[in-house]
């Protein structure tokens, strides 16, 4: 996480004092500090933070909790996509299909360096699943 | 009375069909210098003797699952797959880094599974009231 600088232009709408390399789109977190300071510090927020702490490289894993709390609210819009591989970055489906693949080379072609996939199972109520 | 101590505990996570079951997320590499990685999930099974991940999985990483050793995957209700077996590290970002013989599948499965295998390397229990599973990442 780094802190950056940015400019209050209205009520809805920030101006960063310098440029990042995030995908516009993206969604960020902003915190104000608690003082008198008018600075609004707005902190980058990846869904892999972990492994950008410092952290040797190959040695830290994946948390992936806001993909995890997504998963858990958005299961009907999940299931649109029954069937198929799917890669979530933060709270945003990037690339789905019918095999693995594909949609992790879209989502490396977009500049996701370790895509984070699995399968969308179907919901089949009366069907209990052993293993696999 | 026998007791015993674990490092971590996890919840079991939901999945898309509101379905909660013991499962962990890695982040799994080819090899040891591999910088090619994937972030995929896998079920803690107790009722696999070996882990088995989907063969996509190994070609993504860029593993050639037509070479290497080949056994069966025999399921106890019946019906078997074919994988080929390679070395592959999972680093999780809690319980730290495992190196893994695991084999991949020619066959489309839906989940991938951590058995028995994966079990030897770390002590783990469960709570399936409470939906948490502990883990102390020594064997």
């Amino acid at each position: 996480m780094r802190a950056l600088e940015a400019k209050i232009l209205d009520p809805t709408h920030l101006e960063l004092i310098e440029p990042i390399t995030l995908r516009p789109g993206r969604r960020v977190e902003v915190s104000i500090r608690p003082d008198d300071d008018e600075e609004v510090q707005a902190k980058e927020e990846t869904p892999d933070s972990s492994a950008e702490r410092g952290a040797a490289p190959g040695l830290s894993g994946p948390r992936r909790h806001r993909e995890l709390e997504w998963r858990r609210s958005h299961r009907d819009l999940l299931q649109t996509y029954a069937g198929q591989w799917v890669v979530l970055e933060g709270e945003e489906i990037v690339a789905h299909g019918d095999n693995m693949v594909q949609p992790v080379e879209r989502a490396r072609s977009q500049g996701i360096r370790i895509p984070y996939v699995f399968y969308v199972e179907e919901s089949r109520p009366d069907v209990v699943t052993i293993g696999l | 009375m026998l007791t015993a101590s674990y490092d971590h505990e996890f919840e079991y996570p939901y999945d898309e069909v509101g379905r909660r079951a013991p499962r962990l997320t890695f982040r799994a590499y080819a090899r040891e210098d591999a910088e090619t990685a994937l972030d995929v999930e896998a079920y803690l099974d107790s009722g696999a003797e070996k882990s088995l991940f989907n063969g996509e999985i190994g070609r993504t990483l860029g593993i050639d699952i037509l070479a290497g050793k080949r056994i069966t995957y025999q399921a106890a209700i019946g019906g078997h797959l074919s994988a080929t077996i390679h070395p592959v590290r999972l680093v999780h970002d809690d319980l730290g880094v495992f190196h893994l013989d695991v084999g991949f599948t020619s066959g489309e499965i839906s989940r991938n599974l951590l058995g028995r295998d994966f079990f030897n390397l770390i002590q783990i229990g469960f709570r399936e009231r409470h939906l948490a599973f502990y883990i102390k990442p020594v064997p």
